[in-house]
């Protein structure tokens, strides 16, 4: 299920946050087996096969937390190894699903082999679980969380609001939530700032990413036909696409996350003003760099043991994140892109200690500029089907000549209701190229307001702080989130228009 | 947090989804109560016909008629005033853009009703017939009084494998009678906006329904550049190398025929199916000419009509043999699509019964076929022919 669906809407929603406040009433202990069945049809919806491998993973996790935690409490060298076996039983889980057919392809290029592909389904959310169920281990390890049933492991490790695509909540942000009696009843504060910060992230995946979609998808489909103007398109496009999809989704978590009356950790802030790639980092997927630099990067020495060292584990961090986000080269090298981008940055930092002035806001601005276009060309990586796909990209727009866009891109976009609006706006009689403008145009804005513009927690700070208090901003903010909510479920479903090319 | 600020917020709630509730139930009840797509029932206001695979289906639901005229789109600027009146029937056009056989006798068999299938699709094609073989089972039709139904049969179409389609995003949810997935119909933005509100302003203004003569109907620029557009210069060659039709090639055709067109046949005997083979232009011609596919085409033709013309009910009717239409491209705006006269003119033809292929003539159409295209100077399209 997504929350970008009807029956999630409609019927999820509603009926688990309803269940939840009610059944709390009566038995806390209640709330919490219900919270957790939700979540277990919210992930089975999609295919039972799914819980089936997510239940035996909890339970073995489980079991192995407990044994460290009671069993061998007193004994280092069985936790340590627990630990160990647990971190490794986690990492081949996720080696199997998601990487079997990318070691087989590479076993076949390399030797020469004609091992079949296993096709096996990817169990949902396992990136997420696995990274959810490894920092368990090593927390446990170190002693630096709490222990906790089975049960409120197994919420913590389904809770529907954050399993598909985060955040990745610690055990310890989100245990001590699940316990606090003061947050089983309904709380309206917490439930407006949901509701609020949900339809926010609602609007940015339907109404804008998906919108941009259409535009880039069409024009990754014909990849032939697109010119140096195009492929820019494409590239920018991407970049927006993918940053409201994401931080939408991210949104609409922790939305939900309030519906419950649980904080879920922020995962954007504005990447796409960063100056650095360090900065770009520490604002986007903020709590996938937090797992990374936790249980990765300090384990291997951090900066401690050297600069060498350092920056090559800064690589492998960064390898390592590629390889998670994709089983495709494509995404290790986008990985290695920012890992490089990384290993510079540091070295500029390092040789720039001593001699450090104040930035100016024209060098601001560039550094902000340039950050943006190096993110842009990595995120080629991370849309094509693969390398191949990348380069061709990427040379179309080296090679130039900025010709007219082809209509592959914009003709599916131009078909979106709101954007069929703006072209009527046609006074200087440009038709065809119309279409072509306004996709730019659009484009352009929305890169501006990610530079610009107040995030989604700035704007939710801002909302509870002033519009949600009575007077006229209230009653605004009532109206326009109860338009843009409705007006994000009707989008929900289109009409496509088969363009049959030749007719 | 005190006692007033909760109180305030917990009105923002309420009134927010109030809002919301109050506006997504207001554009689904309009969009059930007018119902562009005519998908619960028949037109209660005056209305616009577009977008062909959402609302062709309540079409055949929803309206009165006995005849079909379904194709794509090459039978897009068919008339259906001049169809009723040549064959005194009442009909409705079905057109499909970009479709294959599989779509269109799909499309047709929820209209008039299908039987069983009478080969073993899911051991012809396990990866494909596996997730497609609901589409292939037997069901009843919207419409028990059709006695009359012409096809589109395009050539090139049959020779493909029986589960080509173009499109993969279908909108089930209006060809099905599960209510619950109607949720994307009814909640949805661009039916409220380019159907419910265009059909409520096209009430208020008194503007005519689109009638099905208009359905979908085109006019683009036609000419022999323009027909030619895509062809590269034309040589001429001997046949020695051109492909053949192999044993594989005739049971795709097989399987195309016997899984999406024989058990709608089969199950209306009483229906007559006209199946019309349009007329590809010469430059259509010319490019099979030069791929060295003349004879496959041909041949898979031949085999075609000789599995075709087994039934009863079927009456072919074949134009690649009228070469004052083919041959003119004039007449054509690309290598397939003709203008609207040709339509007019090929109701006309049928109508009278002309250019109709049967078991006994079918090996002297397309031996007609073959003695005029493989021995055809193509090279005479080399100037229309852009470098």
């Amino acid at each position: 299920m997504v929350f970008n669906s009807y029956v999630f809407i409609f019927l999820m929603l509603p009926i688990s946050i309803a269940g939840y406040y009610l059944i709390n009433k009566v038995s806390f202990k209640g709330g919490q087996i219900f919270l957790l069945f939700s979540s277990l049809i919210f992930i089975g919806y999609m295919n039972i096969a799914y819980l089936f491998i997510l239940l035996p993973s909890v339970l073995v996790n489980y079991l192995i937390i407990y044994m460290m935690n009671h069993t061998f409490k007193a004994r280092e060298g069985y936790r340590r190894g627990l630990m160990v076996s647990g971190i490794v039983l986690n990492v081949l889980l996720l080696a199997v699903f998601k990487y079997c057919d990318f070691f087989i392809d590479n076993i076949n290029v390399i030797f020469g082999k004609d091992i079949a592909f296993l096709h096996l389904l990817m169990p949902l959310g396992i990136s997420f679980y696995t990274f959810k169920q490894i920092s368990v281990l090593a927390d446990y390890h170190k002693d630096t969380t709490l222990s906790c049933t089975l049960l409120e492991y197994g919420i913590y490790m389904t809770f529907y609001p954050q399993f598909t695509q985060g955040p990745i909540v610690l055990q310890s942000e989100f245990i001590l939530q699940l316990r606090d009696e003061q947050r089983k009843s309904w709380d309206t504060v917490y439930a407006s700032k949901g509701l609020y910060r949900f339809t926010i992230g609602l609007a940015k995946k339907v109404l804008i990413a998906d919108t941009i979609a259409r535009a880039v998808d069409g024009g990754y489909s014909e990849l032939d036909e697109v010119g140096a103007l195009g492929a820019l398109v494409l590239i920018l496009g991407y970049t927006l696409q993918i940053y409201f999809d994401f931080s939408g989704y991210s949104d609409m978590a922790i939305g939900l996350g309030n519906l419950f009356h649980i904080d879920l950790p922020e995962n954007f802030d504005s990447p796409y003003k960063a100056r650095s790639i360090d900065e770009f980092w520490d604002r986007w997927h903020i709590t996938l760099t937090r797992f990374f630099t936790r249980y990765v990067y300090i384990p291997l020495g951090g900066s401690r043991k050297g600069h060498v060292r350092t920056y090559v584990n800064v690589f492998i961090i960064f390898l390592l994140s590629g390889l998670w986000h994709g089983a495709e080269w494509s995404f290790v090298i986008w990985g290695i892109m920012h890992g490089v981008a990384m290993l510079i940055s540091r070295m500029l930092r390092e040789l720039k200690r001593n001699g450090k002035r104040d930035e100016g806001r024209i060098a601001g601005i560039l550094k902000n500029v340039g950050i943006f276009l190096y993110v842009s060309v990595a995120w080629v990586f991370f849309r094509a089907s693969d390398t191949k796909e990348a380069v061709e990209v990427i040379t179309k727009v080296l090679r130039g000549g900025f010709d007219n866009m082809t209509e592959y891109i914009y003709e599916m976009f131009n078909k979106t209701v709101e954007i069929s609006w703006l072209l009527r706006l046609d006074v200087l009689g440009m038709e065809d190229r119309l279409g072509g403008i306004i996709l730019i145009l659009v484009l352009i804005v929305l890169t501006l307001i990610c530079m610009l513009a107040p995030n989604s927690r700035q704007m939710t700070v801002r909302w509870q702080d002033k519009a949600a208090v009575s007077g006229r901003g209230y009653a605004v903010s009532v109206i326009m989130t109860g338009i843009l909510f409705a007006w994000c479920v009707l989008s929900l479903s289109g009409v496509t228009s088969y363009v049959y090319w030749n007719f | 947090m005190s006692r007033d600020k909760k109180d305030i917020f917990g009105r923002w709630f309420i009134c927010t989804v109030l809002i919301a509730v109050v506006l997504i139930v207001l554009a689904g009840g309009l969009n059930v109560i007018v119902d562009p797509y005519f998908h619960y029932h028949k037109p209660i206001m005056k209305y616009r016909l577009n977008d062909e695979r959402y609302i062709n289906d309540g079409i055949a639901r929803s309206f009165d008629y006995d005849a079909v005229i379904i194709g794509n789109s090459l039978f897009q600027n068919f008339k259906t005033s001049q169809y009723d009146e040549l064959m005194r029937v009442k009909s409705i056009k079905l057109p499909y853009s970009g479709a294959g056989i599989r779509e269109l006798w799909q499309a047709l068999g929820r209209v008039v009703g299908r039987g069983e299938l009478s080969v073993d699709l899911l051991s012809h094609d396990p990866e494909d017939g596996a997730e497609n073989i609901d589409s292939y089972a037997p069901c009843r039709g919207y419409n028990d009084s059709v006695r009359e139904v012409m096809i589109c049969t395009d050539t090139e179409d049959v020779l493909r494998s029986y589960s080509w389609h173009r499109y993969s995003d279908y909108p089930i949810y209006l060809y099905d009678d599960d209510v619950l997935n109607d949720v994307n119909y009814i909640f949805n933005k661009d039916t409220f906006y380019r159907g419910t509100l265009y059909n409520i302003g096209m009430t208020l203004l008194d503007r005519d329904s689109t009638t099905f003569d208009e359905y979908s109907s085109w006019v683009r620029d036609s000419g022999w550049k323009i027909a030619c557009n895509g062809l590269d210069k034309m040589t001429v060659r001997d046949h020695d190398s051109d492909r053949q039709l192999s044993d594989g090639d005739k049971e795709r055709i097989y399987y195309n025929i016997y899984t999406n067109m024989v058990p709608v046949i089969k199950a209306n005997p009483d229906i007559r199916f006209i199946l019309l083979i349009p007329p590809a232009s010469l430059a259509k011609w010319a490019e099979y000419y030069s791929e060295g596919e003349l004879v496959y085409v041909l041949d898979g033709m031949e085999y075609m009509l000789s599995l075709l013309t087994e039934y009863d009910n079927v009456e072919i009717y074949g134009f690649d043999d009228a070469y004052e239409i083919t041959g003119d491209l004039d007449r054509y705006c690309d290598k397939i699509h003709y203008d609207a006269g040709v339509s007019e003119w090929l109701l006309e033809e049928v109508s009278k019964g002309e250019h109709r292929i049967d078991r006994d003539n079918y090996r002297e159409y397309t031996g007609r076929l073959r003695a005029y295209y493989m021995n055809y100077d193509f090279t005479i399209l080399n100037e229309y022919i852009e470098d």
